[in-house]
């Protein structure tokens, strides 16, 4: 059997505040395989999106042990973790995220190039293709609507043939038919063997993963 | 009270933010700049004025290259006014083996008119009021007397005569030349002249008559003499007061048009931070509005911050401005024979008034805009657009500038002129970067990931760039063509006269001199020198018909018609001639004429001059037009006549020769044995002449080093300006994987690119002047100075590379979480 993408054990985090120290998830426990879907779904403020940070190794936990593609983020400062995603995460944001000033192309083509992969330009022009964007390749992002964004997103999160997805409410700012066609998208790329994890309060997009987890006050209650 | 405790709260709240330090910095020095010209300029104004009255030694002057005739004297006499009668030449003392080139003044026993003679027992002890020199003595200026080494009451010989040091000079009231003297000078009396032998029609004697009386008379006297003056210039006190007040003006635009430059670049600051402070503002804004704040409490509150900042940053401006007035000063106050009067708080108070009338106007458009925002920004997301209320007061606010460069340099339309000029400058150099920064963006060279990105991100961020590179391009063209090209033209060009330009002219040697002179400049190793006669001669006629000065469009036609002429005449073409028009000698009378002469009096082969040398007048028709190589500092004339036509005129001769060292000691010796040449020595006075632009060009490097403090003022808010979307930026690549070191990398390569850009092409436009220059004013081949271009470009990364530093360091820091969490 082969190793889980990410063993998350007794996960825990505190922050400290102006009325005392604030536990935002506490005992923690998951793993997630290669080609899983997981959904981790709850009210705002639960601590969803704290620990999609800690699983992408975005952020460090207080207590508790993460493996992410077998390597304890414990031992790994930040330019570890973060070569440690290189070429193999990819991110789906609510935001979108783009770059403004890059156009599509661009934005598309960054994490390529990054990665140091050859022909970066023509995998992201075919990317931006697969989502339906090839006539949109030189806009900037302040071009394109709310939903176009968010697919130019996910051509970005996928051209690099990621192992890993963590979308954090990839629909939470799109109305309810461009949501629908953006989830459709984010699951048919993620079929091909990419596991995902997906933060959301939406019932809907968490049914279609494979599994789900509900946290409340930080604590997994499902 | 209330108001005033929040005002000081809040004041203390925005310091912790990174916006308002950038406009400070802007503010500084803008009216360290302003303040620092314009109590400059105050300095010079005040300098010259005062020496308006002294100028003139008199209420009013007669001046001539011929003795003054007897019949002016003494029709002044006549008109009840007092006359002083002074001549003046250059020549050179000895004392023992020591020699100086001094310019004589010998003048007569009621000498000044107006005014006050001082001078001192020694070069060290104070000056008192001195009596003119008797018959016998001299009095001698502190440079004159340290070059011979001599002491009050010691021999120094002149001419056939052996005169007395009878005191130092230090104040002459009678100032032709003193507040701008290129050599020293000594005062002898008026009967002492004839004695020395040295005057002669080749002398480069000037006479002058001094006159002194009662307004009314001086007037009277004054406009009944004018018309019948030849070659004569009248002065009167007045106007040469007028003349130096001009002189002033002058300089005051000259140097405020070059503090312009510094008020261009840091307003462009100013309102840049500005922008980007109420940028940052308008959502704070919006809910204060939401929550029933009056617009004008929100303005009267941020409008405060800024003037609560402003105080302390306008008297950190006006101290930095004093020292750096003293610094402009003290190249121009090496010109002036003596200090500059004490600088004033008024002019120093108005520099100020300018700083922050820039300060002002360029925040208030922001301002304006940000009071206008409207609280349902709340309930959707508006964008930062420039609106109308912003961009409606931005002409106010160059208006005000316009304003402000009228109080800078005084001249409104020139200044307004010169500040669209910097402007439009500043759109040519941006339109080029923009190209450039279109084919980056197109294709953006290099292998390594970070260069890659770092071009990208250069060319994605056009306003930013291209803010930065052309305000460092601006600053960094004055500058670079001021310290280094401007140096380096003057000595290219003077050592290409070195190799065999005369250095030295003779002149007034007589006829019967010739023989030996030759001889004993062979003796010392001067070849074959070429000896030309001479003659001084007034124009009479142009083909018949008296010349009026009026009747011509260029100024100079007047001085050649007023004034006197050097003729000389020969067999052949001298060097350094070309004909234009017209032959070499034929038939008859025949005048050659030098092109530019031709050109401002409009004269033509074929013409008639009639010219008067003394008592005679000889007519010559125009044979030739020669093209002159003035250049060449070889023996030159306007007029040169034919031999035949210049038979009986008595002239005497004039030769230039090329020295070394050595032969110019040998030839200033040789002066004992012809006392009646006069020598000019080419080479101290060029030296002087180039001392005084270094003065100018070192007084005016340290305004443009303003500038470039102000083009780091704009590079800081133009780098502020980009932090949010940088840390944005930071914490998306990090997420994607990145490694702080190389996003570290991208970041230094892409300012370091806006300053190598930038500086270079500074560097550039330095070296096209300098090439411009070269070609026209100067007329050489100029080995240009290539490593400018480098050098610029090297001075705009570690600019931008340190405003980077000062301004983005903490992008670095942006925890990757944050794109969660945004």
């Amino acid at each position: 059997m082969t190793e889980p993408l990410i063993e998350a054990a007794q996960l825990s985090k505190t922050v400290v505040t102006a009325a005392g120290e604030l536990t935002v998830l506490d005992d923690i426990t998951l793993s997630v395989a290669q080609g899983e879907s997981l959904a981790i779904i709850g009210e705002s403020g639960s601590g969803k999106t704290t620990l999609l940070s800690l699983l992408a190794g975005l952020d460090q936990p207080t207590r508790g042990k993460l493996r992410l593609f077998g390597s304890d983020l414990a031992t790994l400062d930040e330019d570890g973790r973060a070569a440690l995603r290189l070429g193999r995460v990819g991110f789906v944001f609510q935001a979108f995220h783009l770059l403004p000033s890059f156009t599509a192309l661009e934005n598309v083509a960054a994490p390529l190039e990054l990665a140091g992969i050859d022909g970066a330009m023509q995998r992201a022009r075919s990317a931006l293709e697969k989502v339906g964007l090839g006539h949109r390749l030189d806009h900037l992002p302040r071009q394109l609507s709310g939903g176009e964004q968010q697919r130019v997103a996910i051509a970005r999160a996928f051209a690099v043939e990621p192992v890993l997805l963590f979308a954090d409410e990839p629909t939470g700012n799109l109305d309810q038919a461009t949501g629908a066609r953006v989830s459709n998208l984010l699951f048919d790329l993620s079929s091909c063997g990419t596991a995902l994890v997906l933060v959301t309060h939406d019932p809907k997009l968490a049914a279609r993963c494979q599994r789900q987890m509900r946290l409340d006050g930080g604590r997994r209650v499902a | 009270m209330n108001f005033l405790f929040t005002l000081v709260k809040h004041a203390r709240r925005e310091w912790r933010g990174a916006e308002l330090k950038p406009v400070l910095a802007a503010l500084i020095v803008a009216v360290a700049a302003a303040t620092g010209v314009m109590a400059f300029t105050d300095r010079v104004e005040r300098a010259l004025n005062a020496r308006g009255s002294e100028l003139v030694g008199g209420d009013g002057l007669l001046a001539s290259r011929l003795p003054i005739a007897p019949e002016i004297v003494t029709r002044a006499r006549d008109s009840g006014l007092k006359t002083s009668s002074v001549v003046a030449f250059p020549t050179v003392l000895f004392a023992g083996d020591l020699s100086v080139l001094v310019e004589i003044k010998a003048v007569e026993s009621n000498y000044p008119l107006r005014g006050k003679l001082t001078a001192a027992p020694s070069a060290e002890a104070q000056a008192l009021t001195a009596a003119p020199p008797a018959p016998g003595e001299m009095l001698l200026d502190p440079r004159a007397v340290a070059a011979l080494e001599v002491q009050v009451g010691e021999m120094v010989d002149i001419g056939n005569a052996r005169l007395r040091l009878a005191g130092v000079l230090r104040d002459d009231p009678e100032g032709a030349g003193s507040f701008l003297s290129f050599a020293p000078r000594a005062l002898l009396h008026r009967d002492d002249v004839e004695a020395l032998g040295l005057i002669g029609p080749a002398s480069r004697a000037f006479y002058r008559l001094l006159i002194a009386g009662e307004p009314a008379r001086i007037n009277a006297f004054a406009e009944a003499i004018k018309p019948t003056l030849k070659g004569v210039r009248l002065t009167l006190a007045q106007d040469a007061e007028q003349q130096l007040a001009e002189v002033g003006r002058q300089a005051r635009a000259f140097f405020g048009l070059a503090a312009l430059s510094v008020l261009w670049l840091a307003a462009l600051a100013i309102a840049l931070t500005a922008r980007r402070y109420t940028q940052a503002r308008r959502d704070i804004v919006a809910q204060l509005r939401c929550f029933g704040l009056s617009r004008r409490r929100i303005l009267l509150q941020l409008g405060g911050t800024l003037g609560v900042y402003a105080l302390p940053a306008v008297a950190l401006g006006v101290a930095l401005g004093y020292g750096l007035q003293y610094m402009i000063a003290a190249g121009v106050e090496a010109i002036f024979a003596e200090p500059l009067p004490a600088p004033t708080l008024r002019a120093g108070g108005l520099g100020a008034l300018v700083g922050v009338l820039a300060y002002f106007a360029f925040t208030m458009p922001a301002l304006q805009q940000l009071t206008a925002t409207s609280p349902a920004r709340l309930l959707r997301n508006a964008d930062d657009q420039l609106g109308w209320r912003e961009i409606a007061a931005y002409p106010i606010a160059l208006l005000v500038l316009t304003a402000a460069i009228y109080v800078l340099t005084g001249e409104g339309q020139v200044g307004v002129i010169a500040f669209i000029g910097i402007s439009v400058l500043a759109l040519c150099i941006a339109s080029l970067l923009g190209a450039l920064l279109r084919l980056v963006r197109w294709k953006p060279p290099g292998r390594r990931f970070a260069t890659r990105q770092a071009w990208r991100q250069l060319a994605s961020r056009p306003g930013t760039t291209l803010l930065s590179a052309t305000s460092l391009a601006l600053a960094l063209t004055a500058v670079l063509l001021l310290g280094v090209v401007s140096s380096d033209l003057i000595r290219q060009w003077r050592s290409g006269l070195s190799s065999d330009t005369p250095n030295r002219f003779l002149l007034n040697i007589q006829p019967d001199q010739r023989a030996a002179l030759t001889e004993r400049l062979t003796a010392i190793g001067i070849e074959d020198p070429a000896l030309y006669p001479f003659a001084v001669g007034r124009l009479v006629a142009i083909n018949g018909a008296r010349p009026v000065p009026e009747n011509f469009d260029d100024p100079r036609a007047a001085r050649f018609i007023d004034g006197t002429l050097n003729l000389s005449w020969s067999e052949s073409l001298p060097d350094a001639n070309t004909l234009t028009s017209g032959s070499w000698w034929s038939q008859g009378d025949e005048v050659s004429i030098a092109e530019n002469w031709a050109q401002s009096l409009g004269l033509k082969v074929g013409d008639t001059l009639t010219v008067a040398i003394g008592d005679r007048e000889v007519t010559a028709r125009i044979a030739s037009v020669r093209s002159v190589d003035w250049d060449s500092f070889r023996v030159n004339f306007f007029l040169l006549f034919k031999p035949e036509t210049m038979t009986g005129i008595e002239g005497t001769y004039i030769t230039s020769v090329r020295t070394n060292a050595e032969q110019g000691k040998a030839l200033g010796r040789l002066l004992r044995e012809f006392p009646n040449l006069t020598l000019i020595d080419v080479d101290a006075l060029l030296s002087r002449i180039l001392g005084v632009v270094d003065a100018i060009v070192s007084s005016l490097s340290a305004i443009f080093w303003c500038a470039l403090a102000a083009a780091a003022c704009v590079l800081l808010a133009a780098f502020a300006v980009t932090v949010g979307a940088r840390r944005f930026e930071h914490a998306l690549w990090r997420s994607l994987g990145a490694a702080q070191s190389t996003l570290r990398a991208t970041q230094r390569l892409e300012l370091a690119a806006i300053g190598a850009i930038g500086g270079g092409f500074g560097g550039v436009a330095a070296l096209v002047t300098g090439w411009a220059l070269a070609g026209n004013a100067f007329q050489i081949e100029y080995a240009a100075p290539w490593w400018i271009a480098p050098l610029g470009a090297g001075i705009g990364v570690v600019l931008c590379l340190s405003a980077g530093w000062i301004v983005l360091r903490s992008v670095s820091r942006t925890p990757p979480a944050q794109m969660l969490r945004a």
